[in-house]
């Protein structure tokens, strides 16, 4: 399995086990280790995909560069003036 | 001359994948929506894994918010084949789950009426899935068709000067930029856009692609949102319609 295959396959392995369903984490494996990227939204997510990746057992080490989402209330936004098509 | 007519304020997001890890994240950035919209439209993945208990916490984060809240499922909902169970925690909560139905909503502004259903995959005119070969295509690209049709449905008969598309699968390519072109086919369904030019709505709105972008159109040129919460960054978007179009 090249660098390219692994990637995948964690990439996989986060989408379906049943403690993740990540759809937005990114793995690059380069330069012998796996780097792991992207936004969860709690630790406890961020701990579940390091955990995933550890048990697929790649022998390699794991760059943990995931980000937290804010743990604060998103922030409010303004309003958008919508203009429908002519009907 | 008389001055422009009130909008209907129709705040919306999607995408929020609660569970009991982010309970408490929404519910202070909602306790302003009665000042600022008329009502709440939640585009689906309403929870991360499906589960029942998931669900109950997107009701404690999005009931009695003072506006009426209208929601579809996501894919996510679905995966755990609880998505009945989920509906029935979201009702029990005083929260609308629509799946190929309509629902008008009274506002100071007239009423809206949401026509709602999830969608699915199926892919865009030209590169899109087809009704041919094995079961298992025959099935995917049913389910597609079929979802489009539960939306056509959901317009029939909704009678409101505003009338809004609430789907999780996006109905355009628009919005899907920035998310790889090789899944496009997986994360929408042109159908969903005819459906909703068919039927003359002024606004669709959908979750789904959270590496997308928020701005879209349909080739009838109705304007598509995309309120997945990792493209909007905030608790929700407002969009102001005018009934009866641009004054
Ligand atoms: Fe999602
Ligand atoms: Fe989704």
């Amino acid at each position: 399995m090249n660098d390219v295959q692994l990637a995948r396959r964690l990439e996989r392995a986060l989408i379906d086990d049943e403690r993740t369903h990540e759809m937005g984490v990114r793995i690059v494996v380069a330069g012998g280790r796996i780097v792991a990227s992207g936004e969860v939204a709690s630790e406890e997510r961020r701990q579940a995909v390091l955990a995933v990746i550890c048990e697929a057992d790649p022998g390699l080490p794991v760059s943990d560069q995931l980000t937290l989402a804010s743990p604060d209330a998103p922030p409010p936004s303004g309003h958008e003036r919508i203009i429908p098509p002519e009907h | 001359m008389s001055a422009s007519p009130d909008p209907v304020r129709i705040a919306a997001v999607g995408d929020v994948h609660m569970g009991p890890d982010i309970r408490g994240r929404y519910r202070p950035a909602l306790a302003a929506l009665p000042e600022e919209a008329d009502l709440l439209l939640v585009a689906g993945d309403l929870t991360q894994h499906g589960l029942v208990e998931e669900a109950e916490v997107f009701a404690e984060e999005f009931s009695d918010l003072g506006v009426p809240v209208i929601t579809v499922l996501g894919n996510h909902d679905y995966h755990a084949d609880l998505e009945l169970k989920i509906r029935k925690v979201l009702s029990d909560a005083g929260i609308t789950v629509l799946e190929g139905e309509g629902v008008v909503v009274p506002t100071p502004a007239g009423d809206v009426g949401v026509a709602g259903a999830k969608g699915f995959c199926l892919g865009f005119s030209g590169r899109r899935a087809s009704y041919f070969g094995e079961p298992e295509m025959k099935a995917f690209t049913g389910h597609g068709q079929h979802s489009a049709e539960l939306l056509r449905k959901a317009f029939q008969g909704l009678d409101a000067p505003v009338r809004v598309g609430l789907t999780h699968f996006s109905p355009v390519v628009d919005t899907l930029s920035g998310e790889p072109p090789e899944i496009w086919a997986f994360l929408g369904n042109y159908l969903l856009g005819d459906a909703i030019d068919e039927a003359g709505a002024d606004l669709a709105i959908h979750g789904h692609a959270h590496a997308g972008v928020e701005k879209g159109i349909t080739p009838g040129g109705v304007p598509v949102r995309n309120v997945a919460q990792p493209v909007i960054r905030t608790a929700y978007r407002v969009y102001d319609v005018v009934p009866g179009g641009t004054p």
